[in-house]
């Protein structure tokens, strides 16, 4: 696709600073995920290195002092070097980020003290909050964000004392949050829609482990019985592909749980919206809901191949009647 | 240039309004409902029944006949050998096709040493194996052929020739030829994709020896003949990265020679010296890549 087709899709007035943001774009190359990967290691051990080394230092007696120190450092490196293809500015912006971290981490465990444990979802949340605006790296806000859902999940669902449907609500109200956000297109929202998806596979997981060895329908709750109806719903009344739908409709019935089929919708959405990491996330989920589905089958080995091979030879024939 | 990203960068920045946005990108990467829900339905499907089908064999296994159990290797040889002729091996399915007949024969060797037990190492079964896959790579003409008949190779010398904190030369030689062979071979030979090719090649090579270092530093003897050795292939490599402007082959080497420098490191003064001096090679081997990608990129356009 040329700039000039884009251009014609800005308003006149805003054209020459778009303009000037497509060649700066096209100016800076990109750098390989396997180099990202590497240069993260990198700064990942200067900031072990640096968090480590500064306390040795006996003026640190506590860690706040150097909490603050880190946590400054980090935000002037985050904010003074930007991603400009070269490496180096990646490379500063990761230490930057991962430096701040660090030093949250270590105010953190002071305040830890100060904050009641029973208290502590809600001081975690606090600081995800706070330092979402403030430092603009992966690290910092996933991590916060994840582990702020994660606690207030926990809480919520009283340490897995909570019946199947509700689990089953609550991963579906994170999972609604996480696609409107994706649906939007807010961007600077992203990480925090991953880490509602992650607390969605969290309440999953822990539902699994809490409800599913109970027998073999306790996987299938109302979202499933919810979502596949609507689906089938959708299918029938539109006239179109019905058998499809139908087919559809009975693999989900014979083997999703609802974590798998959240998964499900997540990958279909991410093809949507052509975002290709979500679809790659929600088919890590759903690779993993279907082998702690299957794993938790209280059923011999021989009828869970029979219960593998029949949705998989429906698949096959759902594909090449699709096909034709 | 990332389209998608320029795009969303663009809508971010408020140049484009989400229907602006979600044309442009219509446009760019149209949507093909059939083609996708197609390759989903095809591999769930094929990975339930071959996921059904392992199961079911694994749960039976022991109550099946030898005869059952020799025969169902060899349909699948003979049904792969049958989709390889009917589609031709130059064509991928055809190929598809040939790599599950080097896979099936490797089934029906393990399957033959256990129905009669015809040795108690399990090297025995790599060295035929990769015998009858000579041949077949010599038909496919595939380098991912010859890649896999490599490493089944490298398998048979070395679970051959290992043994734990041991250095054994025999291994050190057979393997580090088999993939300098390899190697060479690939340069010269392969033209397309040929760098990410040999990648997979020098990857497990540049391991072999930083394990054989290892052992040699920590465990064994605490000479410095491996030590040296994997020291020289990866400094050799990193010279041949730049002159080739691989940054890939760059980092993965800038790294190994990190991990030398730590092994070093540890033998000298134990692990708590080693903690801080090692990551500071990492951080300082990250830095290398930082600083030798820009330069690499602006060689290569000057070229």
């Amino acid at each position: 696709m040329n700039s000039a087709r884009i251009l014609q899709q800005v308003q006149a007035s805003l054209r020459p600073q778009a303009k000037a943001f497509l060649q700066e774009k096209q100016q800076t190359p990109e750098l390989s995920f396997l180099l990202r990967a590497l240069l993260f290691v990198g700064a990942l051990c200067g900031a072990v290195l640096l968090i480590s080394a500064s306390s040795l230092h006996l003026f640190f007696t506590h860690s706040w002092p150097r909490g603050v120190i880190f946590l400054v450092a980090g935000w002037i490196l985050l904010h003074r070097w930007r991603d400009d293809g070269s490496g180096r500015g990646l490379f500063l912006r990761q230490l930057g980020g991962l430096l701040a971290l660090g030093g949250q981490i270590l105010i953190g465990l002071e305040l830890e003290s100060w904050l009641r444990y029973k208290y502590l979802w809600l001081g975690i949340t606090v600081l995800a909050g706070v330092s979402y605006p403030l430092f603009r790296s992966f690290f910092n806000r996933f991590f916060w964000c994840a582990l702020a859902v994660s606690l207030c999940c926990y809480k919520l669902i009283d340490g897995g004392d909570l019946g199947i449907t509700a689990c089953g609500l609550i991963g579906l109200g994170l999972f609604a949050a996480a696609a409107g956000i994706f649906i939007k297109r807010l961007f600077s929202f992203y990480l925090l829609a991953y880490a509602l998806l992650w607390g969605c596979a969290w309440v999953g997981g822990m539902d699994a482990f809490a409800h599913w060895q109970e027998g073999l329908l306790n996987g299938v709750n109302i979202v499933l019985v919810v979502l596949a109806g609507g689906y089938l719903y959708k299918a029938l009344c539109g006239k179109k592909q019905r058998w499809l739908g139908v087919a559809a409709g009975a693999v989900c019935a014979l083997v999703l749980n609802w974590p798998s089929v959240l998964a499900l919708a997540g990958m279909y959405l991410g093809h949507r919206l052509r975002e290709n990491v979500l679809e790659w996330v929600c088919i890590a989920g759903l690779a993993g809901g279907l082998v702690v589905f299957y794993f938790s089958l209280d059923i011999s080995l021989t009828y869970k191949s029979l219960f593998l091979i029949g949705p998989g030879l429906l698949m096959l024939w759902a594909r090449s009647a699709y096909a034709k | 240039m990332n389209t998608k990203r320029v795009l969303d960068g663009l809508l971010q920045n408020k140049f484009l309004t989400l229907p602006a946005y979600e044309r442009l990108l219509g446009g760019l990467y149209p949507l093909n409902e059939r083609a996708w829900f197609s390759a989903r339905l095809l591999l769930a499907g094929a990975g339930f029944v071959l996921a059904g089908v392992i199961c079911f064999f694994a749960a039976n296994w022991q109550h099946l006949g030898q005869v059952l159990k020799l025969a169902l290797p060899l349909a699948g040889l003979l049904a792969c050998g049958l989709g390889a002729w009917y589609k031709g091996v130059q064509n991928a399915a055809g190929q598809a096709f040939g790599f599950g007949a080097g896979v099936f024969i490797g089934v029906f060797l393990a399957v033959f040493g256990q129905v009669y037990q015809t040795g108690a190492f399990v090297y025995q079964l790599f060295g035929p194996w990769c015998l009858l896959l000579v041949p077949l790579a010599v038909l496919l003409r595939n380098k991912w052929f010859w890649l896999m008949t490599v490493y089944v190779g490298a398998v048979y010398w070395i679970s051959k020739n290992f043994s734990w904190f041991a250095p054994s030369w025999p291994l050190w030689y057979g393997v580090n030829g088999l993939f300098i062979a390899a190697w060479v071979l690939a340069e010269v030979f392969v033209r397309q994709n040929g760098r990410v090719f040999c990648r997979f090649l020098w990857v497990p090579f540049s391991m072999f020896n930083l394990y054989f270092a290892l052992i040699e530093r920590v465990y064994s003897v605490k000479e410095w003949t491996f030590f040296i050795f994997a020291l020289v292939f990866a400094a050799a490599a990193l010279l041949y990265a730049w002159y080739k402007k691989d940054i890939v082959l760059w980092a993965w080497n800038a790294f190994m020679l990190a991990g030398l420098g730590s092994l070093w490191v540890i033998t000298l003064d134990g692990v708590f010296l080693c903690f801080w001096i090692s990551t500071a090679f990492f951080a300082l081997a990250s830095g290398a890549v930082a600083w030798a990608w820009p330069r690499m990129r602006e060689d290569k356009n000057n070229e």
